[in-house]
């Protein structure tokens, strides 16, 4: 039985969700993982909605300033899918402005992690992570670009999917980066994300790049993944720090205790993948953010006498710091002198990375720590530069940037914190990867700090 | 190296219609030519014939009938704006 079923089995007391409410209200304001908290009905399993999505009457701000007051008209399909099947909303989920980070550190409410809030919750979708961390009986609707759903789930010690590319609707979901943005969950079990994904995957007549997956892997007659082969990286050594190497080597062993074969390989483009992955994805981004000009919605400039120039760039000024940077560096790349140089060689070289990379998956999984490091201090992370920063993605890109599917899981604890593993399959192959942690879940018991919502 | 003078900045910055204030700006523009010095490491890379990937993955291209559907929630979306009668009012041209 999974915690959905078991949920609906159990009789709550009269005051179940008056008590979630206050609990999860009183936390909230310590670890900032909701930027709204709703009352939910006792009878209705709790979502949370990561908060790029749209839900109707719901403030939705993506976690900027310069969405503030949007209050959208109507329902993300992947909502609309999720209320249809009973499921209540129970809020709003805080993230980096936009999806642009890391570490959560680029919202206006810094999102702590539970199990020691002097640390980061993972970035972008910090307040997703959190909140399945803290809930007993909760699933959360995220979304990844570049591993928003991988790095958070990893330092909050949850499981985090994200689909291939395409999987889910992304009708109502504000875009980043069009050719990478994908929606996912993270729960506390690997069979409820399979409940779930059963309802919200699968085509919208309001989405034209959302494929059926099933149909897909049928059509291209593609083999199923050997599901007892997993492959190592070698270069992903270089980039490791000791103590997540030392925790790793310790689950490659568990692995091959359990009858798994392993095996290293090599993979020169791994490194590349993240300039790649940034030119690509601020190329779009500053299209996307084009339309943010302060008066069809959002935070208003009321300043109409201005003249139409100077009131877009006036409002404009209400971005965020990694925003701005994204929108100039973006637009810089599509630029007609240096196009070639950039934006098109990126393109190129994703086709290489995806091509390179299926060769591997034909053959088996992609395994490798999610994150190279261990969860960061606020002020550590705060500390960072740029590049520094985009760096530490290296696990997380290659497979958003190629629309593999993947699955972050914990596998073990280094001073009381989580720490993830990363297991990648082919395109379409998206249930091989919940089969394989709810293997590893029968094997390795997850732990949590709080459990609100207990029945 | 210096991937892009004052002038080029300013020009870019005016396309954006981004302002930057004194000090932001100066961080700003120093994390640019890092961060595209970072990107100019792709340049190593030998691509040969490969092609363009818009998207990870092939897209057949479907499109929607070329139809009228009623929007029932107009006033939810204009409720967004200020407005003159139906109209959302914005900056003069």
């Amino acid at each position: 039985m999974n915690s959905i079923e078991e949920f609906y089995s159990l009789e709550k007391k009269s005051d179940y969700a008056e008590s979630l409410f206050k609990d999860l209200s009183d936390l909230n304001s310590r670890l900032n993982a909701f930027l709204n908290i709703t009352k939910i009905s006792s009878q209705n399993y709790p979502f949370s909605v990561k908060d790029n999505i749209c839900v109707k009457n719901v403030e939705t701000t993506a976690s900027s300033k310069i969405l503030k007051t949007y209050v959208p008209p109507f329902n993300a399909t992947v909502v609309e899918r999720m209320l249809s099947k009973n499921f209540g909303f129970i809020g709003k989920t805080n993230m980096d402005e936009f999806g642009f980070g890391t570490f959560g550190l680029n919202s206006e409410r810094i999102p702590r992690n539970p199990f020691n809030e002097e640390y980061v919750a993972g970035g972008s979708s910090s307040g997703a992570a959190i909140a399945t961390a803290v809930l007993k009986y909760h699933i959360a609707i995220a979304e990844s670009t570049g591993g928003s759903i991988s790095a958070p789930s990893a330092f909050c010690g949850v499981v985090g999917f994200t689909p291939t590319y395409g999987a889910v609707s992304r009708h109502g979901l504000i875009d980043y980066a069009n050719s990478l943005d994908k929606i996912g969950l993270m729960s506390r079990h690997a069979k409820d994300i399979r409940y779930v994904f059963d309802i919200i995957k699968g085509p919208d007549n309001y989405d034209s790049t959302c494929i059926d997956i099933d149909k897909r892997k049928i059509q291209e007659r593609k083999e199923e993944t050997a599901k007892n082969t997993i492959f190592i990286i070698n270069q992903i050594n270089d980039f490791l720090d000791e103590s997540v190497k030392s925790h790793f080597s310790g689950l490659i062993s568990k692995l091959e205790n359990m009858g798994f074969t392993i095996k290293t390989i090599d993979f020169n483009l791994l490194d590349k993948a993240i300039p790649t992955y940034y030119i690509i994805s601020m190329a779009e981004a500053s299209t996307n953010l084009a339309r943010y000009t302060g008066f069809k919605y959002g935070l208003k400039n009321n300043e109409f006498s201005q003249d139409y120039n100077s009131f877009f760039t006036e409002s404009r000024s209400n971005f965020g710091a990694e925003a701005k940077r994204r929108i100039i560096l973006g637009t810089f790349v599509r630029g007609a002198s240096v196009k070639s140089k950039y934006y098109s060689k990126a393109l190129k070289v994703r086709g290489l990375l995806i091509s390179k990379m299926k060769e591997i998956l034909r053959h088996g999984f992609i395994l490798s720590p999610t994150m190279p490091i261990a969860t960061p201090k606020i002020e550590d992370a705060n500390s960072l530069t740029p590049v520094q920063n985009y760096g530490l993605d290296i696990l997380t890109i290659p497979p958003n940037l190629s629309g593999f599917p993947h699955i972050s899981f914990p596998y073990d604890y280094d001073k009381e914190l989580p720490m993830g593993a990363q297991l990648i399959s082919d395109h379409f192959d998206d249930y091989s990867l919940l089969d394989f942690v709810q293997n590893w879940e029968d094997s390795f018991k997850y732990k949590f700090k709080y459990n609100l919502g207990s029945i | 190296m210096v991937f892009m003078d004052e002038q080029e900045f300013e020009r870019l910055l005016h396309i954006c219609r981004i302002k930057l204030q004194n000090a932001e700006r100066e961080k700003i523009k120093n994390d640019i030519e890092n961060i595209l010095e970072y990107f100019d490491t792709i340049q190593q890379i030998d691509t040969g014939n490969t092609a363009e990937y818009y998207h990870p993955i092939n897209i057949d291209e479907r499109l929607r009938q070329d139809s009228e559907s009623a929007f029932n929630d107009v006033n939810l979306l204009l409720a967004n704006s200020k407005t003159h009668r139906f109209y959302i009012v914005g900056p003069k041209i």
